[in-house]
């Protein structure tokens, strides 16, 4: 994804997920700036003058299981079924290259692989159904099949960014 | 991470500049002060001094830490831009200079620390071979050796690694100090043995330094490769130069 010009961290989950089985959820807060910042590009864009876009990084992921595909959703209910809320999937990202990725001593030093994920309608969709919280977000990822009992997978930081 | 293109040129102009205002100290300041051995980093002052009390006594173990400082500024530099870029990148605006503070901190103690072997080094030459290039071949040999290692291109590859940073409060400061901790470590195991090497000529040591901090940048333009033994250090420059002046075409 090319990178946005004047690019700002609105918000970061404090620590490692470790998504296994049927997936995991995280909390995203954000920084009392990033709230205005944010509310600020989703008060324009839905005015029609877009301030920028809004993305979603997940940082370092890394796993033995290269045969994945993520289902990223923003805000998604506990306990809901992710195909009732196909407005909330922020997107789907493929783990291919995920093991050789997470080698220690690999070329790329065990450092995984990073996403960026545009949530931009996302969070306009929540925000036009107020359904928007102010400070925080929770990031859903849900591998597309169930992962095994032995198959884990760990992802470092997963960040908002303007 | 993400980061725009005019913050990045902003971010490397400024941490270019602080380098290149090292290079002008470390140059200009024996010109420019009538005293002929003024300056930290200073070659007639080396290749005066007949002993360790003697060059001691020319330029004080506080200058010579100095020195050191403005030769760590001069040629880190520019391979400090992609990690001081990333935590620029990964920090909340109203931290950002806090945030790099703190990484240049780490980095600073690991260096200095090393620093201070290295001088014992130098020390350890200038009494057992005062004024002679015998030393110099030997780091000379020992960093050519080094620079081919398969251990070498694993430092190199770890220089080449930032990993994600927290965003909040002490761990964020924590998280800052220990990536210029782990960056100053793998820095060091890279780039150890052409460091000394200037420190133990004679003289040309000025010249030396533009030699060695060139051969630093152009291998970190390179990027993260299998450890093995080979020559490395001017590849990717190589490649870019040729496409600039026209010798070698982009591929379709």
């Amino acid at each position: 994804m090319t990178a946005p010009a004047g690019t700002e961290l609105l918000g970061a989950n404090a620590r490692e997920v470790e998504i296994a089985g049927a997936g995991a959820r995280t909390t995203v807060p954000l920084d009392a700036d990033g709230q205005r910042k944010l509310a600020a590009c989703l008060a324009a864009a839905s005015e029609g003058k877009p301030r920028g876009r809004v993305y979603l990084s997940l940082e370092n992921i890394r796993g033995a299981h290269d045969a994945s595909v993520l289902n990223v959703y923003i805000n998604l209910p506990v306990g809901a079924r992710p195909g009732e809320h196909r407005h909330l999937l922020a997107g789907s990202v493929g783990l291919y290259g995920l093991r050789r990725a997470s080698i220690p001593q690999g070329e790329e030093g065990g450092m995984g692989l990073s996403y960026m994920l545009d949530i931009t309608s996302v969070l306009l969709e929540l925000a036009n159904a107020r359904l928007l919280g102010a400070d925080e977000f929770t990031v859903s990822m849900l591998p597309q099949r169930q992962l095994a009992e032995s198959d884990h997978l760990l992802v470092k930081r997963v960040a908002m960014v303007l | 991470m993400a980061y725009g293109s005019q913050e990045y040129t902003r971010l490397r102009n400024a941490v270019l500049f602080m380098g290149l205002m090292a290079w002008l100290s470390i140059a200009l300041v024996p010109l420019l002060w009538d005293e002929p051995y003024a300056g930290p980093v200073c070659s007639a002052a080396r290749l005066a001094a007949t002993s360790w009390e003697t060059l001691e006594a020319l330029i004080p173990t506080p200058f010579q830490a100095v020195g050191w400082v403005l030769m760590l500024v001069a040629m880190m530099s520019p391979v400090l831009v992609a990690p001081i870029r990333h935590v620029y990148a990964s920090s909340f605006a109203h931290r950002r200079g806090r945030s790099i503070a703190f990484f240049v901190g780490g980095y600073a103690v690991v260096w200095m620390a090393v620093g201070c072997l290295i001088l014992a080094v130098e020390r350890v030459a200038a009494g057992l071979m005062p004024q002679s290039y015998g030393p110099a071949i030997g780091v000379a040999l020992v960093a050519l050796v080094w620079q081919m290692s398969p251990a070498k291109q694993r430092c190199i590859n770890r220089c080449h690694n930032h990993g994600p940073l927290a965003a909040f409060g002490m761990a964020a400061d924590g998280d800052a100090v220990c990536m210029g901790l782990k960056t100053g470590c793998w820095c060091v195991g890279s780039c150890w043995a052409v460091m000394l090497l200037p420190i133990v000529l004679p003289q040309g040591h000025i010249v030396a330094m533009l030699a060695v901090g060139a051969l630093i940048f152009c291998e970190r333009l390179d990027p993260p490769r299998a450890p093995l033994w080979r020559w490395r250090g001017f590849s990717t420059a190589a490649d870019y130069a040729m496409l600039r002046l026209g010798w070698r075409n982009v591929p379709e």
